[in-house]
């Protein structure tokens, strides 16, 4: 436990020394920039678009640290090679990665959390209602989708030593968990046998990111902010990630340095 | 060997698990959004639509058609067209984002009283009536569309009046109600309304509108009792 | 007694590429036996396999074929990694983090007592001459300073035997002294040393058994002392013997 909270915080540590944590400063500035404009432009429904656009700004930005932290680690590990020196310790490399992942949904954590305040304070000026409970389970599946996601990223990093590959496999991941409710959505249509059996395998197989997408539904007046989804969605979180992590450690016991 | 075993079971259950809430979460969701929130085989032709949801930012893109709607409505120009595209702007908005109910109430709004096109009214109005039932505001308007096709004025500004008693309507509709009491009734009535928009609107251009009609109305001395209405 | 033994091991790399077959041969068939309390110098040419052999022995990378045995145990045993310590070629840090910090972090991947913590970093700083430095980012080190900080890492758990990898690669004059001196000083202790190099004067000072890996295969071992009867010094062995085996072939 010790060893697997030393890495998570080592990796924490270099996140915040590499001034990750300065696109929170972008954030603010955008956020209020907007909806400063917004508020000149559409005058009925500017808290509305205030908290689309924070949400949006949150989503990018908190996916904008994992690519940053993701090309950190990799960059340590592919170029300066220390990891080999963390390897001959007594160290499992199951508890390395665990840590890892640890370290880097910490990172996004924080970052989310800070602009999530900012977004709250600037719902605030504008009159709106900041200590909304949807706004905050918004967020939270933000969060959720990026825990998702910084294990697919872990798992990819095992597989390939390219940062650019595994950053470009990342972003399609991001976009077909967008797509895959809609696929499925679609798949009665379909009579091809093949193009019916892959959308199921993608179903499957891509985390299914739209369930996190609360943001986008958070001005449904009858909604997804059940107690029972919310629970729903958190044990798919944690079943997703908890596959992709024993995956990654079977490959990353193979591999060589 | 038995670990490996083991550890095979394991990701096997995991594997059963996660297809099950998978499948009720995704099953909870399509429950919750109207058919056109799906992306269909007709949704190529619209890419802002799609690519809004490849990213999942479906709020923002029904935002951004607010707001190219505004411009639209903003550019005189388009006056000459009778603003002949007004409804698909309406249309791409909840499309977008269904849950964006000022859409409906404002677009309906304008459609129906300001440029008198009942049918792309009731069409918007059916629309976010589908989509959450309860919208009992858009009833209203059904019922002032009814009664402005029929030319029963005094019905029609009774809807008109019971609609705007409730928070979050347009603010387009006040005005639209001071309009209308200047042409059929007193100046002194319509004046005595414009100063309570004056004070309530939170709008601000509808309260520059407001105190433009009553400077007005003062200039060309058309009230009466001026002490007592500003009072 | 023996605490590295090596028996038959060969490495051979799969293609990078699966539909690439040709495959490397790294090392082949090596046996080598290290005592304990030696200091033992692996010499070799460029790309000769020196570092492949040493990460087989740290089990960084798996033998395709042969067995190595360090405390008479596999090196996957958590129990052994605590007893060892590895220093690779030019280590590299983040250059955010202070000196302080990272020795922290591997103190805690050796789960070092809380309480003995600092004391044993300040220790470990002392050793490698880098006290006063421990709150420095990693940016202002100099390439040695690096090079003196991984040696540091490698000696928190005070480890019974200790892995060099060209550990004087990359320091000036004056860091070639120290280093020698600290592994004597190590070795005075009791510790078993087992590095590469290709500065053979210093491997000459050190080493008390050298062994030279040639073209994937350990060609000779012998103890220094032996070598510089028969030599002028440890560089005329070298070229000698690597002169004798391209005659052979």
């Amino acid at each position: 436990m010790r060893r697997i909270l030393a890495v998570a915080e080592y990796i924490f540590k270099q996140n915040f020394r590499n001034k990750i944590l300065n696109v929170l400063i972008i954030f603010a500035i955008l956020s209020i920039g907007f909806s400063l404009l917004i508020s000149e432009l559409a005058k009925e429904v500017e808290i509305r678009m205030t908290k689309d656009f924070g949400l949006f700004s949150i989503s990018i930005f908190a996916f904008l640290t994992l690519v940053l932290s993701l090309t950190i680690q990799l960059f340590e590990e592919t170029e300066l090679k220390t990891i080999s020196m963390v390897i001959v310790k007594p160290i499992t490399r199951a508890e390395f990665i665990i840590g890892k992942f640890f370290g880097i949904i910490l990172t996004i954590f924080m970052n989310i959390l800070f602009m999530f305040i900012i977004l709250m304070v600037v719902i605030k000026i504008r009159g709106g209602d900041p200590w909304d409970l949807k706004l905050f389970l918004s967020v939270a599946g933000t969060f959720l989708s990026l825990s998702i996601l910084t294990s697919v990223a872990l798992f990819l990093s095992v597989i390939t030593t390219s940062i650019p590959g595994c950053i470009i496999f990342l972003f399609f991941t991001y976009i077909l968990g967008h797509l895959t409710v809609h696929l499925k959505n679609l798949q009665y249509k379909i009579t091809n046998q093949l193009v019916y059996k892959i959308i199921d395998i993608l179903y499957i197989m891509v985390p299914n990111l739209e369930l996190f997408n609360l943001k986008d539904k958070i001005h449904t007046n009858f909604s997804l902010f059940t107690f029972d989804y919310i629970l729903l969605i958190i044990s798919y979180s944690i079943i997703y990630i908890l596959i992709m992590l024993i995956l990654t450690v079977i490959i990353f016991n193979k591999k060589e340095f | 060997m038995g670990k490996k075993i083991l550890i095979s079971f394991f990701i096997v259950i995991l594997f059963f698990l996660i297809n099950y809430t998978n499948n009720k979460a995704t099953e909870y969701l399509m429950k919750n959004q109207p058919k056109w929130y799906f992306l269909n085989f007709h949704s190529y032709k619209n890419i802002n639509h799609v690519l809004g949801t490849a990213f999942g930012l479906r709020a923002l893109t029904s935002d951004f058609y607010y707001i190219s709607f505004l411009q639209y409505y903003g550019d005189l120009r388009n006056a000459k067209t009778q603003y002949k595209d007004l409804a698909n702007y309406f249309n791409d908005a909840t499309d977008a984002d269904p849950g964006f109910e000022f859409v409906y109430l404002f677009g309906s709004a304008i459609l129906a009283f300001n440029l008198g096109r009942y049918d792309e009214a009731v069409k918007l109005i059916e629309k976010g009536l589908s989509y959450n039932p309860k919208m009992w505001k858009l009833r209203i308007y059904l019922g002032a569309i009814a009664y402005k096709e029929k030319n029963d004025k005094e019905k029609y500004i009774k809807f008109l009046e019971d609609a705007i008693k409730y928070e979050d309507h347009p603010a387009i509709l006040e005005r639209l109600l001071g309009n209308i009491y200047e042409q059929i009734k007193s100046a002194d009535e319509a004046a005595k309304y414009w100063v309570s928009v004056y004070k309530t609107t939170k709008d601000k251009e509808t309260k520059l509108h407001a105190y433009e009609r009553l400077m007005y109305m003062i200039k060309n001395k058309m009230i009466k009792n001026i002490d007592e209405i500003i009072k | 007694m023996n605490v590295i033994e090596a028996k038959n091991v060969t490495k051979i790399y799969k293609p990078l590429d699966f539909w690439k077959k040709e495959k490397i041969v790294a090392i082949r068939n090596i046996n080598l036996e290290i005592k304990k309390g030696e200091v033992f110098g692996l010499l070799g040419l460029n790309g000769a396999g020196k570092t492949t052999l040493m990460k087989i022995f740290l089990g960084l990378l798996k033998p395709t074929s042969g067995t190595v045995r360090i405390f008479n145990d596999t090196i996957e045993n958590r129990k052994i990694r605590e007893r060892i310590g590895y220093m690779s070629e030019l280590p590299y840090f983040p250059k955010y983090l202070k000196a302080y910090e990272i020795l922290d972090y591997f103190a805690d991947l050796f789960n070092i007592d809380p309480k003995i913590k600092k004391d044993k970093i300040n220790e470990v700083l002392e050793i490698v001459r880098l006290s006063g430095r421990q709150n420095f980012k990693i940016k202002a080190f100099s390439k040695g300073m690096q090079g003196r900080l991984g040696l540091a890492q490698a000696l928190l758990n005070d480890p019974e035997i200790l892995f060099l990898d060209e550990p004087m690669s990359g320091f000036d004059p004056l860091g070639y002294k120290e280093t020698r001196d600290i592994i004597i000083e190590l070795n005075k202790k009791g510790k078993t040393i087992f590095f590469n190099s290709h500065i053979l004067s210093e491997v000459e000072k050190v080493c008390d058994r050298v062994g030279v890996l040639h073209r994937k295969e350990i060609i000779d071992v012998q103890p220094i002392d032996q070598i510089l009867k028969k030599h002028k010094n440890l560089e005329d062995y070298f070229i000698n013997i690597i002169n004798d085996e391209k005659v052979k072939k």
